[in-house]
């Protein structure tokens, strides 16, 4: 059970995280044998580049935008909408314009047996648990997005019309320390 | 486990639906499309030697609600406020909710310098717009509750004076208006854990003549104390009278009336009601807040402002409730609140 | 629904590589329910410390814009301060690590037989606090402080302080569903601590002013009742927010007067009021400076409708 959390956990920190590299299956089993896993992440999310534009009527004269860090036009960032309602006939609630670094270092995947501390609780407990270790330090470098209501979930939908109601930015780092813990709870 | 754990990761995805999009270019007229939206206002103003922010959203609420109690600054043997079985909105006779509506709420901080430190000494959750029926047993109250008096003389058969009903006989059809605020039990204006409502020692009723033979009958009430006569024909017969209100009385007639009567109070401005007491329209009222001072405050709506006491407040502002002589005398009937209602007989 | 459109080259390979494309609302099976009920996940943060803000970390910044005053000045909310750590924190200086959950009483995402719960037939996922009852103790109980810079057009003027000690959210829980085409809940937010504390100071965070103290604060909220009074939240077509409670009205038919005829609804209504989501708010105390200005207490505050919508200012 275990395993496979680590598994899906670790899939979804790999994809994100450019800097790491796969690892064989051979290794992965034992790294879990040693019961622990090391990560580090660094995402960034059109920190210098762009998207595709077209800069006149005719379809085809297609080029790259230009996004800098300082630049404001909307076209930089990645876009995210959700609709919870009933899909038809009502809009979108939009995470927009999300761009910059964020990188973390030292997050770590382990199993462990708690059958003490936590003021009494763990002698109780004594079973396993899935560690994930917080990397103390998590920098944000020009990470910005802006959430939005949005009429469509594309800006290149028809009738597409979009009201921003505030945008975020965040820079430095920011401590996070500690454990989470996971475990199966009830009776399975 | 693992049977759990992915049927919780698919079923926390599946009720969104995904779509990934293929690459398409974004031109200029579609991004004119983007505009900013002025929901949340943040406004920083001073006066009075005070200084004030205030954080206003743009919505739209509609309402039914009830609670058993409000009870707001409880000490000293007694509430600011305190209202038990406190409603917002009503149910109709054919089982519909008219909902009470609250336009653009905000909230405000007050802050009074003190040498180089800024104190906060007040705050008030306040509303761009009120309107709808609000009901409750008002065991006390402070604060700003003007209720507008609008009548003929005829409503004052309800007072159970002599004279009133003598006025009502005399008077039918000639116009009352007057103000009445929160008051002690002595008539003195008081905003403070009041429990009357009525017409300030000092203040004025004014009955309006439309006949002769009105004004006939007011030139002669004229000659009792406490009466002015504050306008006259060319003859000399008088044509508007005022009654001075002193120690809760007018010419015999009580003009303080127990808040707990009121069991339900229009809010809003232009209240139309029909022949059953039903509100037909109403416009929203501007003004109504719930304030929480350290000392007094003068808080500021637009071209409006209102000095709320220490500890809490209600404001309704003047012209916002507005009642006839016979609710004035007999209070107001609870409307329904629930779709099971003690208030009528249990259903 | 989740779409994400190119505006953008990112890593989001995860979701774009999905086949779940165009999924439905999907509702699990009786029988599967039978099998997922009463398992979950659990989560307990262990030795846990949050902080930001530029105050702590030199230089740091979280921004909110794109605000404005009413007179369209540009706003800037900074957020300079931003802790959770163990309680004694003495407004975020000490921060020491703080365990939050119980081990036997945990955080927990779980999915739930909807036929407990008055969602008939149909799964809900629900992520719950630790119970109230052997719930969280005193150092299982964080601080927590934010802190908000505030500045009008380029001009900073002011600095809020909010810090609540001992923090218990004992009892909350977010419940969701599929119905009718749209996602449904309830939702129950309990707070409890000893002290919140509210102050100003000046742009510099300096020259602090008198705090205002909520002292023995509880709030138990609880919103939406099943199916029968879902909540919702979408965002309308034209781009604002729309917030609900679902409607009594229509639940049972009415006499002349507008009440509840006899019979099994009205007794159906019976029990939403006698036993239906209810919002609690005590405060022992609120004390300003030195001087108290007594106990604030709402009772059994029932909501029978409500509806919101945003709009511009």
């Amino acid at each position: 059970m275990i395993k496979i959390i680590i598994t899906f956990v670790t899939l979804i920190y790999s994809s994100l995280s450019m800097a790491l590299e796969a690892l064989a299956e051979e290794e992965m089993q034992k790294v879990l044998g040693q019961g622990g896993v090391y990560l580090s992440g660094d995402i960034t999310i059109n920190d210098n580049g762009g998207p595709l534009n077209v800069s006149g009527a005719t379809i085809g004269d297609v080029w790259q935008k230009s996004c800098i860090p300082t630049s404001t036009d909307v076209r930089c960032g990645a876009r995210i909408a959700v609709n919870a309602g009933d899909g038809a006939n009502s809009g979108w609630l939009v995470l927009d314009n999300i761009r910059g670094r964020f990188s973390f270092e030292g997050l770590t995947l382990k199993t462990r047996t708690i059958d003490s501390g936590f003021d009494g609780d763990g002698v109780i407990f004594n079973s396993d648990v899935l560690e994930i270790g917080l990397p103390n330090t998590v920098s944000y470098g020009g990470v910005s997005y802006t959430l939005a209501n949005s009429s469509e979930a594309r800006p290149t939908d028809s009738g597409f019309s979009q009201t921003d109601i505030f945008s975020v930015n965040i820079n430095g780092d920011v401590s996070l320390r500690g454990n989470l813990l996971l475990f199966p709870t009830g009776t399975p | 486990m693992l049977n759990t754990f992915s049927k919780i990761i698919l079923f926390v995805l599946l009720p969104i639906q995904f779509a990934s999009a293929q690459l398409i270019p974004i031109d200029e007229a579609e991004l004119s499309e983007m505009t900013g939206q002025a929901f949340i206002n943040l406004d920083h103003s001073s006066s009075d030697g005070l200084d004030f922010t205030k954080v206003s959203l743009g919505l739209e609420v509609k309402t039914s609600l009830n609670s058993n109690l409000l009870d707001v600054g409880n000490y000293d043997n007694g509430s600011d406020i305190r209202i038990k079985d406190f409603a917002l909105g009503n149910i109709e006779s054919d089982g519909s909710i008219t909902p009470f509506e609250i336009e653009d709420p905000f909230i405000e901080l007050a802050f009074e310098q003190e040498g180089v430190k800024q104190n906060l000494v007040g705050v008030r959750l306040g509303f761009g717009g009120a309107k709808g029926a609000l009901s409750g047993t008002i065991e006390s109250l402070s604060g700003n509750i003007n209720v507008d008096i609008r009548d003929t003389a005829a409503g004052l058969n309800n007072s159970g004076s002599a004279l009133g009903g003598l006025a009502a006989v005399l008077l039918a059809n000639s116009p009352i208006e007057t103000t009445a605020q929160l008051v002690d039990s002595n008539g003195n204006l008081d905003q403070t854990r009041a429990s009357l409502v009525g017409i300030p020692n000092g203040d004025t009723f004014d009955i309006y003549a439309s006949n002769s033979l009105e004004r006939i009958a007011l030139t002669v009430i004229d000659a009792l104390p406490q009466t002015e006569c504050a306008a006259r024909t060319w003859i000399g017969s008088c044509k508007q009278l005022e009654l001075e209100a002193q120690s809760c009385e007018a010419l015999g007639i009580s003009v303080c009336f127990d808040l707990k009567k009121y069991n339900t109070l229009d809010v809003g401005t232009n209240v139309v009601k029909d022949g059953n007491g039903k509100v037909t329209s109403s416009d929203f009222a501007e003004g109504l807040f719930l304030g929480f001072q350290t000392k007094a405050i003068t808080w500021i709506d637009g071209t409006t402002s209102t000095t709320a006491t220490r500890g809490a407040f209600l404001n309704v502002p003047n012209g916002g409730l507005q009642v006839n002589l016979a609710d004035a005398f007999k209070g107001t009937d609870r409307v329904r609140t629930r779709y099971v209602d003690p208030y009528f007989s249990g259903f | 629904m989740l779409i994400i459109t190119n505006k953008i080259l990112v890593v989001l390979t995860l979701f774009a590589s999905s086949t779940l494309v165009n999924a439905d609302l999907i509702t699990l099976e009786d029988s599967d329910l039978s099998e997922v009920d009463g398992e979950g996940i659990g989560l307990v943060l262990e030795d846990f410390i949050y902080n930001a803000g530029e105050a702590v970390n030199g230089g740091g910044t979280f921004e909110i814009n794109g605000l404005q005053t009413s007179d369209d000045k540009d706003v800037t909310i900074s957020i300079s301060q931003f802790y959770i750590a163990a309680s004694g924190s003495n407004q975020g200086t000490i921060l020491n690590p703080v365990n939050i959950g119980r081990l036997n009483n945990p955080f927990n995402i779980e999915l739930r037989d909807g036929d407990n719960y008055g969602v008939d037939n149909k799964a809900i996922f629900e992520f719950s606090a630790p119970s109230v009852a052997n719930g969280s103790r005193l150092s299982e109980r964080p601080d927590v402080g934010i802190r908000f810079d505030l500045d009008i057009d380029g001009n900073p003027f002011q600095s809020l302080d909010n810090h609540i000690k001992s923090l218990s959210i004992d009892g909350s829980y977010l419940r969701l569903w599929g119905g009718g085409g749209r996602m449904e809940g309830e939702v129950a937010l309990n707070i409890y601590t000893p002290n919140m504390a509210f102050f100003a100071c000046d742009s510099n965070h300096e020259n602090c002013g008198q705090t205002v103290e909520f002292r023995d604060v509880s709030i138990e909220a609880k919103l939406g009742y099943g199916e029968f009074q879902p909540v919702t939240f979408d965002v309308s077509s034209d781009g604002h927010f729309h917030f609900s409670v679902g409607t009594l009205e229509g639940k049972c038919a009415t006499n002349s007067t507008g009440g509840c005829v006899s019979g099994s609804d009205r007794n159906v209504l019976i029990d939403f009021y006698d036993n239906g989501p209810k919002t609690n708010i005590y405060i022992d105390n609120v004390v300003v400076a030195g001087q108290e200005f007594g106990t604030t207490t709402v009772s059994n505050l029932q909501i029978q409708y409500l509806d919101v919508r945003s709009r511009d200012l």
